[in-house]
């Protein structure tokens, strides 16, 4: 039986044939992905591992202008609540008092 | 210490492809559905009209279409999606060879636009289904990390 001959027998059959290869490849190609993914390490694990290295925060000179600003504020603060207090540098107790009106005791 | 921890996605970083191939069948389904005899447009469509009707044409091809999108729609919130895809799109390379064969008529004396799009389609298929097959892994990792440690909820105001 020739070539030619084969090809007349198979000619009804040429898109069944094409279809059959088309899915034989599509599945070959989910084998290959399957097989591709299982070899290659875990993509997924980059994303759940955090930063070993601290983030670099990078700051411009508005944002140093308001950490300055918050910073005199946060001083200016401890000084208003010292002379409300009369609490020292050496006296802390003071500071721990409460302005209870009588008692005094914790509620 | 606190930290945020970003839910992996699935390999794939775009499924366009998929939603081609998708959108093109369920347009071609649409066509054929359509109120109207496309098949008797030219002598293109007779090896179509040959194996079955135009309505059941458009049912095969538009049932295909709406798996593929549903399946890309649900798009990993559901474990399976990706076999799903690799499945509908395994089905898609067979459909789309199917048609490029049909469509191939050197009786008229041309090669056929016909049969080179679907041809083109077919291919994609094929580099779809290796795609979804990648994904296929990557959801069974993703999810087997995901029950063991499950994340914290969204506190209450926000939509997860």
């Amino acid at each position: 039986m020739s070539f030619s001959a084969i090809l007349d027998i198979l000619e009804p059959w040429k898109a069944v044939l094409a279809s059959g290869l088309g899915m034989l490849a599509a599945a070959s190609g989910i084998v290959g992905g399957v097989i591709k993914q299982r070899w290659v390490p875990d993509t997924t694990a980059p994303n759940q591992v955090p930063a070993t290295r601290a983030a670099t925060l990078r700051l411009d000179a508005a944002d140093r202008d308001l950490i300055g600003d918050a910073r005199e504020a946060a001083t200016e603060l401890t000084h208003a609540i010292r002379n409300l207090t009369g609490a020292t540098e050496d006296n802390t107790e003071a500071l721990n008092r409460r302005p209870s009106g009588g008692g005094g005791g914790r509620r | 210490m606190r930290s945020i921890r970003s839910v992996p996605t699935v390999f794939t970083p775009s499924r366009d492809l998929e939603w081609h191939c998708a959108g093109t069948d369920a347009l071609l389904a649409l066509v054929l559905a359509l109120p109207g005899r496309t098949f008797s447009t030219g002598p293109i469509w007779d090896r179509f009209a040959s194996v079955m009707p135009e309505e059941h044409w458009a049912l095969l091809i538009g049932s295909i279409a709406l798996v593929r999108i549903a399946a890309l729609t649900i798009n990993g919130h559901w474990r399976r999606t990706p076999l799903l895809r690799a499945l509908t799109a395994l089905l898609g390379a067979g459909l789309h060879a199917y048609l490029a064969t049909l469509f191939y008529m050197p009786t008229l004396g041309a090669f056929g636009t016909g049969a080179a799009f679907s041809a083109a389609l077919a291919i994609s298929d094929v580099r779809s289904s290796f795609r979804a097959g990648r994904d296929i892994v990557v959801a069974g990792r993703v999810f087997a990390m995901m029950r063991a440690a499950p994340p914290a909820p969204l506190p209450r105001g926000f939509a997860s």
